[in-house]
């Protein structure tokens, strides 16, 4: 990963009476996919929001690295507060709902965006040529939007956010409300335009897919960043148990758990035809299940280690922050 | 070039937004026809309104009269009639009464009350009128008459004041004469006669004594000298001196008595005379008042005479002044309603669609989106205006084409100056559509505002109002309403002619608003987007560094690897730093400390005051201003 692009020093945001955001602090590195995770309520948009400078903090500063706006080399970073319209040429932003007009085809939005971004015709339209391809929306450029489906339209918005080939994109939720199907295609276009180069800043709900795709996740609570480092560090950190699932036939799981002793163990449960062992000890643990169910009649036909995922380390740090 | 290049793709944007929404398009293009539609077939609507008719026995002519513009119900009773105008089964109802007729019209109908009370009554008008020339026809043939027989009264009372003239003189050459005959009897009477008789005695006593005496001289002097003709001589003389004196005192005397008995006859004359004279003097008085009556009766004989032969006609008697309505330069109703119609026209489509297009922009979900693109909002704006101004000047010249052909009415007869005044309207109230727009937050609410302003703004008018009848301040307002204005600037242009400079006061009243609506609306905008997207306190941006004298981390100035977080850190490594070094980072051309300073501590004057320093200079400067 290279330096940072953005940063935030002590941000608080206020919306109407409530703060939103309690002194964030973090930064956002050049090339890399930062996700931000909370709950509904937790104050994703408006960071997200804050970070484009289209929501004024109440304190702190949000500044983006200077040598990423053309005129300004002499400092290292720019408030994005001050330099408007050179910051606003830095970022593209997808919205939680496409920002796009329905009753204009995809062309039509594409060229409209490009045009608000001062772009001339000839350069916008390779880039929407090359953007279209990635997005898989070629073959839909005088599709009227609202004929579209929920996924062509997230598609055709974040199009629309990457004409002016911005710097830094920062998609909010980019995949609520879609289904499956759709929102592995959007990871998958998200991947793609990261490996293009671009910085992605994005929220989601869905952790599994925030934890495949990041380099690095931004926790949020309530409004406070709880912890901004690498899924896996943030695992390590917060996931203190994993799940072992084992099968075994002809599955007398009863006699087998009555055998079965290990300090490391927290719960065994059986699952329909699984039995399912809570411990802090993944290999230890196995190590002596292998040893008992050679030890009884039973014949082991399948064991997986359920390694903990990102969610259970959200709920982990979240509940432990209540 | 770029805000060229950004404002038409807003304004195609827009027209696509529009013109892709059926309703919309088909409200555009046939919003104006339909207002043509709608205006010809009320001028030219050849049904006649239905009345009902509640007779008396004189009203069979006018019943009649009505027949010709009215399709006629007849009723028994007034209170049926009234029944049936609240029903709405008829249009109005007349109700003939011995010598005067009712109408009964429902006024909650204002766009047939006034008409039909002013068709029926230019009926019944033409009607009565039709009496009253026959009523005034018999009245000229009475006074005709009249004037004959006035003439003849005239020639008589000439007379009578000729020979009053002439008695009154005759009586005082009457009085005059028996005047100076009392005078003259006056100057002869008795005692006086008498004593003058008593002196003619005595003198003739003298004369005898002097005759005798004259006698005897004569004697003696005869005696004397012996001549005897002096004797006889004074013989004669006494003899005729006795005859003379015997006849004449006689004839005195009895000229004394009868003058006696006169003078008793001229003082009973004197006595009736006076009485006479009194009486004449009495007649004279009489005579003369009398005169003067009759003197005046006759200038008023005269007079009435002189006034009964001016020739009037039975029309001027009838119709003593007639009415004679005569249009400035309006040919027909129609051309005389078209700039209004224009002007209501401008005024709703600008209003409605100007706030529609805001608002749906606001509430759509591409709003977003605008706002982080480096589009200023001012663009915006006037993109909304743009797009307005358009579609209403569509309309206005598809409404222009129509009525040529329908109503013989075009605009394109004074088209530099109905260019200027519709541009004007046309933005005046596209930017009050787009202030309605960001002044409210939902469509429903924007669209009722809409319209509640263009119906205040209607009522408030002289289409409704008679503003020259209102009170000063009030006329005052309504004259400075901005559909006033409007429809007098096209008023001024299409049906009077005036050209641009005699139009200028007002329509600099009307850009004064659009500017000052411009204004307005770039504030609300502002803070509509604060509302919207944000909270309702205003945001402030933090700035407690600069009074901290540091920079925040990130905002340090780099220079020769050092990071200069403060103005004393700059100071610093001005001054540990070569002239050649310094002039890398500042000559004529560029000064970075400066931009620093501009671009961080947003300090203008400072950021000015080091351009241009030496190196020395610079370090002075910034220590003078810590």
């Amino acid at each position: 990963m290279g330096k940072d692009i953005l940063r935030l020093d002590s941000v608080v945001k206020v919306l109407g009476e409530k703060v939103v955001l309690y002194d964030i602090s973090l930064d956002v590195r050049q090339g890399e996919i930062l996700g931000v995770i909370g709950s509904s309520g937790s104050g994703k948009t408006t960071l997200l929001r804050t970070m484009i400078g289209f929501l004024v903090p109440e304190k702190g500063h949000v500044l983006v690295r200077s040598n990423v706006l053309s005129g300004l080399q002499h400092q290292m970073y720019a408030s994005v507060f001050e330099h408007g319209p050179l910051v606003k040429q830095v970022f593209g932003f997808a919205s939680q709902h496409p920002s796009i007009y329905l009753n204009l085809t995809v062309e039509e939005n594409i060229e409209y965006f490009a045009s608000l971004y001062g772009l001339s015709q000839d350069s916008w339209k390779k880039t929407a040529d090359l953007l279209l391809k990635l997005m898989d929306l070629s073959h839909a450029r005088k599709s009227v939007a609202k004929e579209m489906s929920g996924g062509m339209q997230r598609r055709l918005d974040i199009a629309c956010a990457m004409i002016h080939k911005p710097r830094i994109l920062i998609l909010d939720e980019p995949t609520a409300d879609l289904d499956p199907f759709l929102r592995r295609n959007i990871w998958d276009m998200i991947h793609r335009i990261a490996e293009q180069g671009t910085t992605i800043i994005v929220s989601s709900h869905s952790l599994s897919d925030i934890e495949t795709i990041c380099d690095r996740v931004a926790i949020l609570h309530k409004g406070r960043l709880l912890s901004i480092d690498s899924p896996q560090n943030i695992k390590k950190q917060f996931i203190t148990s994993e799940k072992i699932s084992v099968q075994t036939y002809p599955g007398a799981y009863t006699k087998l758990v009555s055998g079965f002793s290990d300090d490391a163990i927290i719960d065994m449960h059986q699952e329909g035809q699984e039995l399912v062992i809570t411990t802090i000890d993944v290999e230890s643990t196995i190590q002596h299940l292998i040893d008992v169910i050679r030890a009884s009649n039973e014949k082991l036909t399948s064991i997986r280690v359920l390694s903990g995922t990102l969610d259970e380390a959200f709920l982990q740090l979240t509940e432990a922050r209540q | 070039m770029n805000h060229i290049l950004r404002l038409s793709a807003i304004i195609r944007k827009n027209m696509r937004n529009i013109l892709r929404s059926k309703s919309s398009s088909a409200a555009i293009l046939l919003g104006p026809l339909l207002i043509i539609l709608i205006v010809g077939v009320v001028f030219n609507s050849s049904g006649d309104p239905v009345i009902g008719i509640v007779s008396s026995d004189s009203s069979a002519p006018y019943e009649q009269s009505l027949a010709d513009s009215f399709i006629i119900l007849e009723y028994t009773s007034s209170d049926a009639c009234s029944q049936d105008v609240r029903r709405g089964v008829i249009n109005g109802c007349v109700v003939f009464l011995p010598g005067r007729a009712s109408l009964i019209v429902d006024p909650t109908q204002s766009a047939v009350y006034y008409p039909l009370l002013e068709k029926i009554t230019s009926r019944l008008d033409a009607q009565t009128g039709l009496i009253r020339e026959g009523l005034s026809e018999e009245v000229l043939s009475a006074l005709s008459t009249a004037r004959v027989n006035l003439y003849s009264d005239a020639s008589v009372s000439k007379n009578i004041s000729a020979s009053l003239t002439s008695l009154q003189r005759d009586l005082a050459v009457l009085r005059d004469s028996s005047g100076s005959v009392f005078t003259s009897i006056s100057l002869v009477s008795p005692q006086r006669f008498l004593s003058l008789v008593d002196s003619v005695v005595d003198a003739q006593n003298e004369y005898r004594s002097l005759a005798f005496s004259l006698h005897s001289a004569f004697d003696e002097l005869a005696s004397s000298q012996g001549d005897n003709s002096s004797r006889e001589v004074a013989n004669e003389f006494l003899s005729s001196l006795q005859r003379v004196d015997n006849g004449s005192i006689d004839d005195l005397r009895s000229i004394a008595v009868s003058l006696e008995r006169t003078a008793q006859s001229v003082s009973e004359i004197e006595f009736r005379q006076q009485e006479l004279y009194t009486q004449a003097n009495i007649l004279g008085a009489s005579l003369s008042s009398t005169r003067v009556l009759v003197d005046a009766l006759q200038s008023s004989l005269e007079e009435t005479q002189s006034v009964l032969f001016v020739n009037i006609s039975v029309s001027e008697l009838s119709d003593p002044l007639l009415t004679v309505v005569e249009p400035v330069s309006v040919p027909d109703d129609i051309s005389t309603l078209f700039p209004s119609f224009l002007v209501l026209l401008i005024m709703f489509t600008s209003l409605l669609l100007a706030s529609q297009l805001v608002i749906s922009e606001r509430s759509s979900r591409a709003y977003f989106r605008n706002f982080i693109t480096p589009t200023p909002d001012w663009l915006f704006v006037l993109s909304m205006y743009a797009t307005t101004l358009l579609v209403v000047l569509i309309q206005v010249i598809l409404l222009s084409v129509v009525s040529s052909f329908f109503i013989s009415f075009s605009l394109s007869e004074h088209l530099f100056t109905t260019s200027i005044l519709l541009f004007s309207i046309i933005t005046f109230f596209s930017f009050l559509g787009v202030l309605m727009g960001y002044l409210f937050n939902t469509r429903e609410s924007v669209l009722l505002s809409a319209i509640t302003v263009s119906a205040i703004l209607l009522l408030v008018s002289d289409v409704v109002l008679p503003i020259h009848s209102l009170p000063g301040l009030i006329e005052f307002f309504v004259q400075a309403n901005p559909f006033v204005l409007s429809n007098q600037l096209l008023i001024g242009a299409l049906v009077f002619q005036f050209s641009l400079s005699e139009l200028i006061a007002y329509l600099f009243v009307l850009w004064l608003y659009a500017i000052m609506l411009f204004a307005l609306i770039m504030i609300v905008q502002r803070v509509a987007r604060v509302q919207y997207f944000e909270s309702r306190k205003t945001a402030l941006r933090v700035s407690s560094f600069l009074q901290e004298g540091e920079v925040p981390e990130g905002r340090e100035l780099l220079v020769f690897g050092k990071s200069i977080n403060s103005k004393k850190s700059l100071i610093s490594l001005l001054e540990s730093i070569s002239d050649d070094a310094y002039e890398q980072f500042a000559d004529h051309s560029r000064n970075v400390f400066a931009d620093w300073i501009r671009d961080v501590y947003k300090d203008d004057q400072l950021s000015r005051a080091l351009r241009n320093k030496s190196r020395k200079g610079a370090i002075s400067t910034l220590k003078q201003q810590l």
